[in-house]
């Protein structure tokens, strides 16, 4: 019978400051379990890929014996669809490990920060849709459902993956963290704040938009983003100049963590990518859409043991970086944005 | 026939031009409109932040004399478009900012008015009315750049003077917000014996 190592987490980082008491509380107890599971599964995987390679391969040998030569094309198809289920089944099998793992840690790990999670559910695009910043797509994908209070605010997460399908293929449009933030100051109607373009593209986007472009007085808060709103009293007073100067701070303090020389951060955190940062004001909330090239919140994977720790630890910088967009836009404090 | 080209292409550069300083200049109008919206919400809210003042700073009679009459004179100018009479009125604006700037500071030495339920809602509500209106000043000081760039901008002094626009003056912040503030005014005023404050 395997016996389970003792593990403790080391704390390294000011943020993770009371994590350790934590971790021997709510995730340690459960580690041995899931390690067990997860060998149990990898064996299971393995064979999955023995099968599959076996399987389409003698698939493809029965084909080429069947049929005559003006069927290529058929044999191409034939061929092409024993290839794909070949290939599927091994990634479904991960897929479902994955997500079952996420479904054991994940909540485990984020209630340190007084958060729930959901990781098979996400923010649905219903919930979305009107704050006017989803990019163009026909594929709406998501995980990783994150809410609660979060330093003091009402905070909602997501990870997001939109693609436009068309007859060729699948094209990503948006990967990334939707982040949905409660707003001390009231305000009634709609505020954009989306990324450059450029001036060809502006233009055009503004001759498209139902909204009024809000020209703002800082340059390089106007060199970054572009504002659209339906009010242009309303922008202002939403958009300050303290605003805009914490905004264009996240933006600088998001780049930075990538030049990070501390390996596991420029590893695990570094995609957020801030100047592709959008933001809307609708509805009494704030929505940030933070492209990432990364995924986020994977507490663990098939392949590496779960008591390496280092997946959990990016889990918890990951949640840090979004408590710091509070800090830094100053969200939990009445003076407003 | 081409010889028409150039008079043509430079009629049309002087329609646009002219069309741009109008479009500016509606702007402009819109945005003082969006001004006198909010300031009609100060001025709606000062009477009834007065009258709650009224039963606890007996002896501030007189700035809250003062202060009831200047919004008399502010609330006239609400609604001009002559730049001469925004001018003036954004003045008795900013004066009446001031004055209530004073009212909110010496009332910080009454301390049951400071601890009266209603009075803290309706500051709240009026700092929250502060905020729209230098929100809508920035609105109006961003029109005012575009309209007196297309006037003051070779030939567009041509084009406003046919069209009879002049340019508006920008909101400037009164000389008293400009100066540097002593903490040592403040602190020495701690020492009084009075209970209230006199601040200037």
């Amino acid at each position: 019978m395997m016996t389970s190592p003792a593990v403790a987490f080391i704390e390294q980082a000011e943020y993770e400051k009371g994590f350790a008491d934590h971790f021997a509380s709510h995730v340690a107890p459960i580690l041995a379990e899931v390690e067990r599971e997860r060998i149990a599964r990898l064996k299971h995987f393995v064979l999955v890929c023995v099968l599959a390679l076996l399987g389409g391969a003698s698939g493809l040998y029965f084909i080429s014996l069947l049929g005559r030569p003006d069927d290529s094309e058929f044999q191409g198809k034939l061929g092409g669809a024993v290839i794909a289920v070949a290939v599927s089944w091994p990634v479904l099998v991960h897929h479902r490990y994955i997500t079952h793992m996420k479904g054991r840690l994940l909540p485990n790990v984020v209630s340190f920060f007084n958060l729930a999670c959901r990781p098979g559910d996400c923010i649905s695009k219903l919930q979305l849709a009107p704050f006017g910043i989803l990019p163009q797509h026909n594929l709406y994908m998501g995980e990783d459902h994150i809410s609660g209070v979060l330093e003091g605010v009402r905070i909602e997460i997501s990870e997001l993956r939109l693609s436009m399908r068309t007859r060729s293929g699948k094209t990503p449009v948006f990967n990334g963290a939707a982040v949905l933030l409660e707003v001390k100051k009231p305000f009634y109607g709609q505020t954009l704040v989306k990324r450059d373009r450029g001036a060809v593209l502006n233009w055009l986007s503004a001759r498209a938009s139902s909204l009024d472009r809000v020209a703002l007085e800082d340059p390089r808060f106007e060199e970054l983003f572009e504002v659209y709103s339906t009010d242009q009293v309303e922008a202002r007073f939403l958009l300050t100049t303290a605003f805009m100067e914490r905004l264009m701070a996240l933006a600088n303090l998001m780049q930075n963590w990538g030049n990070d020389p501390a390996k596991l951060e420029q590893d695990a955190f570094w995609a957020f990518r801030v100047r592709r940062l959008q933001a809307s004001f609708t509805g009494g909330k704030l929505l940030l859409m933070i492209p990432c090239r990364k995924n986020l919140f994977e507490p663990g994977g098939l392949f590496r043991s779960v008591y390496r720790l280092n997946e959990i630890r990016c889990v918890l910088y990951q949640l840090h970086l979004i408590g710091q967009i509070i800090e830094v836009l100053k969200l939990d404090e009445d003076i407003g944005i | 026939m081409e010889w028409l080209l150039i008079p043509l292409l430079v009629l049309a550069a002087g329609y646009i031009w002219y069309a741009t300083i109008i479009s500016r200049r509606n702007q402009v109008l819109e945005s003082l409109g969006g001004i006198d919206v909010q300031l009609n919400k100060r001025h709606d809210l000062i009477p009834n932040i007065l009258t709650i003042a009224r039963r606890f700073m007996e002896h501030e009679r007189e700035l809250l004399q003062s202060i009831t009459e200047l919004r008399g004179k502010a609330q006239a100018g609400i609604g001009s478009k002559d730049s001469a009479a925004v001018e003036e009125h954004l003045k008795m604006e900013t004066e009446l900012q001031a004055r209530m700037e004073r009212f909110f500071a010496l009332a910080e030495g009454y301390p049951q008015l400071k601890s009266d339920s209603t009075m803290l809602q309706a500051q709240r509500t009026y700092n929250e009315v502060e905020e729209h209106i230098a929100a809508a000043r920035r609105f109006y000081n961003a029109a005012v750049a575009s309209l007196n760039n297309a006037i003051q901008i070779f030939p567009g002094g041509l084009f406003a003077s046919f069209a009879g626009v002049s340019t508006y003056p920008f909101y400037e912040a009164p000389a008293g917000a400009k100066a540097p503030i002593s903490a040592a005014d403040y602190l020495q005023t701690q020492h009084d014996d009075e209970p209230r404050r006199s601040v200037h």
